[in-house]
C-alpha cells in the first residue's frame, strides 16, 4: 500500500513532452535536422558544381561550335565519298574492256574485211538480282547483283556461201580465247538480198547475239 | 490539474530518486522496463544546508544519473509526521485537508499533506498519515533543481518515502504478526508498524545517529572518532558500564510498541531497519532489547528486484531506502 505524501502542489509539477523526456527523440530530431542540412548543403554544392560544369561546357561549346559543324559536314561528305568509292570499286569488278572485245570480234571474221560490213553494234546490259530497296546513306543493302551484257552485231557479207561463212564466224567466236567469257554466241538470222528483178545476189545480211557471262558487281 | 491529466497518459519509467540527508545526498536512478526495475546508477554527494543555501545554488546531477524526472525526499527537525484519527463524517478531500491542517496546528508557513491510511466506518475514525515541512524548505529544494531536466515530480519526507521501498514487498504483505520498520538517519528516526500489510502507526523522533554519537561523547568523555567507533564497531566501553545513553528515546519507542501491540492484539515479529544507524550494533542491540525481536538490515535494492548495483553501494544499501522509495512513488 502506497502512503506517499507528495508535498508539491500540482502547479509545481511539470511533465515533460516526449521529446524532452526521451533523449532518443532529441537525437532523432537532431539527426533529421543534420541530415536535412547535410542534404541541402550537398544538393547546393552539387548544383553549384553542375552549374559550373555546365558553364564550362557552354563556353567550350561556343568556342568549338563552328569547328564541330564544319567537322560534321566534312564527315558527311567523307561518308558519301566513301560510299561512292565503294560503289565504283564494286562496278570496277564487272568492267568490260570493249576495245579488246571489239578487236577480238573483228579478228574472228573468217573473210577479208573488204567483203564484210558491220553496220550496227549495240551493247545492252541489264542487272540481275536487283531488288527494290530504300536508299539510305547510313544503311546500304547489298545484294548479289550480276551485270549481264548482250552484244547485238549486224552487218552485210559478200559471199556465195554465206551460210558456211557465218557458221565459221560463229565457231571462231565461241572457240577462240576471248578477253571476256562468252555465255553464248547465237546467229539470230541471215537473209540473202535480192536485186530489183527479184534474183538472189551474193550479199547477205546477218545478225549475231553475243551474251557475255554475267559478272558479279562487288559491293 | 493539467499536470495530473498528463500524468494519466504519460508512463514514468526513468526517475532519479534523491534523498537530501543531513550528512549526504543520496542519488539513485531507477528504470522500469517491462514491469522490472533496474538501477542505472547510484551516487552519494555532499549534503545541502537548506537553512543557509547560497542564492542560485543548483545541484549538479552526474550525467549518468540525469533522468527526465526526479523525486526527492528530505528531512529536517522542522518537518512533522503525525498519525491522526479524524472523524469519518468528513468525506471529501477538501474538508479532510482542512481538518488535518487544523489538527496539526502549524501555520501558513508550513506545507501540509496527507494520505488516507484507512477509511473509517461506523464508529471508527479515519486513519490519516500527515506530513508537513516548512514552505521555505520546499522552495529551497525546488530552487536546487536544475532548470529543465530532471523535472521534479514529488517531494516527500525521507522517513515516509523509505516506506515506499518497503510497504509493498512480501516482507510486509506476507508477514505474520506486527512488522516494524525503522528508518534511522543522522538527524531523525522514523518508526512504522504494519499488520497484515496495513500501516498501523508512524512516528518521527529527532534522535538520529548524530544525537546518539554526541551522547556517547558526553557520557564517556571521548572525542568524535572514538564515539563513532563505539557506535558502529565496538560498544563494549559503554555496554560494560551499563550506561544508558538514549533513555528518553528508548522510552518513547517502547510506548509506541506497546500501543500498537495492545491496539492490534498482536506482537512484533520482525524488525527491519534502514539508514546509517541500521549498521550500528549498539543501536540494534538497544532496539532488540526494547522490541524483543532481531533487527534485520533492509536492502531496498534486492527486495525490489534490483539484483545488480554498484560495488560502492554494497554494505550501505539500506542508506538508499528513502531515495529508492521516492523514485518508486512516481513510477
Amino acid at each position: 500500500m502506497n502512503h506517499s505524501i507528495n508535498l508539491l502542489e500540482p502547479d509545481e509539477i511539470r511533465y515533460l513532452s516526449a521529446a524532452e523526456s526521451n533523449p532518443l527523440y532529441k537525437m532523432v530530431g537532431a539527426g533529421v535536422l543534420v541530415a536535412v542540412f547535410a542534404g541541402v548543403a550537398l544538393y547546393y554544392f552539387s548544383l553549384k558544381a553542375t552549374i559550373s560544369n555546365a558553364e564550362d561546357l557552354s563556353n567550350r561549346w561556343n568556342a568549338i561550335e563552328a569547328d564541330v559543324e564544319s567537322a560534321k559536314l566534312l564527315s558527311d561528305k567523307r561518308q558519301r565519298l566513301e560510299k561512292g568509292l565503294q560503289t565504283l570499286n564494286g562496278w570496277k569488278a564487272s568492267r568490260v574492256n570493249y576495245n579488246e572485245l571489239m578487236t577480238f570480234v573483228v579478228n574472228q571474221i573468217p573473210v577479208s574485211l573488204e567483203t564484210i560490213q558491220i553496220s550496227r553494234l549495240e551493247v545492252s546490259e541489264t542487272m540481275q538480282g536487283l531488288r527494290k530497296q530504300t536508299p539510305s546513306s547510313k544503311k546500304a543493302n547489298f545484294h548479289p547483283l550480276k551485270r549481264s551484257i548482250r552484244l547485238s552485231l549486224r552487218g552485210t557479207v559478200q559471199s556465195t556461201s554465206p551460210e558456211r561463212l557465218l557458221s565459221q564466224f560463229q565457231r571462231n567466236l565461241t572457240g577462240a580465247e576471248a578477253p571476256v567469257e562468252f555465255e553464248s554466241v547465237q546467229l539470230d538470222r541471215y537473209t540473202q538480198l535480192r536485186d530489183e528483178n527479184g534474183d538472189i545476189t551474193d550479199r547477205t545480211t546477218f545478225a549475231f547475239s553475243i551474251r557475255l557471262v554475267p559478272q558479279e558487281v562487288m559491293p | 490539474m493539467a499536470g495530473k491529466q498528463q500524468r494519466k497518459t504519460q508512463k514514468i519509467t526513468d526517475v532519479l530518486g534523491m534523498d537530501f540527508g543531513t550528512t549526504s545526498t543520496k542519488l539513485v536512478r531507477l528504470r522500469k522496463t517491462a514491469g522490472k526495475l533496474s538501477l542505472v546508477d547510484a551516487d552519494v554527494m555532499p549534503s545541502f544546508d537548506l537553512e543557509s543555501l547560497p542564492k542560485d545554488t543548483r545541484i549538479s546531477v552526474p550525467k549518468k544519473l540525469n533522468a527526465p524526472y526526479a523525486a526527492a525526499s528530505f528531512t529536517s527537525k522542522e518537518s512533522h509526521v503525525r498519525f491522526m484519527f479524524i472523524s469519518n463524517k468528513l468525506t471529501d478531500q477538501k474538508s479532510i485537508r482542512q481538518r488535518v491542517g487544523k489538527s496539526i496546528g502549524l501555520g501558513r508557513e508550513f506545507r501540509v499533506g496527507f494520505s488516507m491510511v484507512e477509511k473509517g466506518k461506523d464508529d471508527v475514525d479515519h486513519k490519516v498519515l500527515t506530513a508537513a515541512i516548512p514552505e521555505s524548505h520546499v522552495q529551497s529544494l525546488r530552487g536546487l533543481m536544475p532548470h529543465h531536466h530532471p523535472s521534479l515530480l514529488s517531494l516527500e519526507i525521507s522517513g515516509l518515502s523509505a516506506l515506499n521501498s518497503f510497504s509493498h514487498t512480501p516482507a510486509v504483505q506476507e508477514a505474520e504478526g506486527i512488522v516494524c520498520y525503522l528508518e534511522a538517519g543522522a538527524a531523525s528516526l522514523f518508526i512504522s508498524f504494519f499488520l497484515n500489510g496495513t500501516l498501523k502507526l508512524v512516528r518521527k523522533f529527532d534522535h538520529g545517529s548524530l544525537y546518539i554519537q554526541q551522547r556517547i561523547q558526553d557520557v564517556l568523555n571521548i572525542n568524535e572518532d572514538d564515539a563513532l567507533t563505539v557506535l558502529f564497531e565496538d560498544a563494549s566501553p559503554i555496554m560494560d558500564q551499563g550506561i544508558e545513553t538514549i533513555n528518553a528515546m528508548v522510552q518513547e519507542l517502547s510506548i509506541s510498541c506497546k500501543f500498537v501491540e495492545r491496539n492490534e492484539s498482536s506482537h512484533i515479529s520482525t524488525i527491519y531497519a534502514s539508514g546509517g544507524l541500521s549498521y550500528s550494533p549498539y543501536w540494534a542491540y538497544i532496539i532488540e532489547e526494547v522490541m524483543g525481536a532481531q533487527v534485520q538490515v533492509w536492502n531496498p535494492f534486492e527486495e525490489n528486484g534490483i539484483k545488480n548495483y554498484p560495488k560502492g553501494v554494497r554494505g550501505v544499501e539500506s542508506m538508499f531506502s528513502p531515495a529508492i522509495g521516492a523514485a518508486l512513488s512516481v513510477m
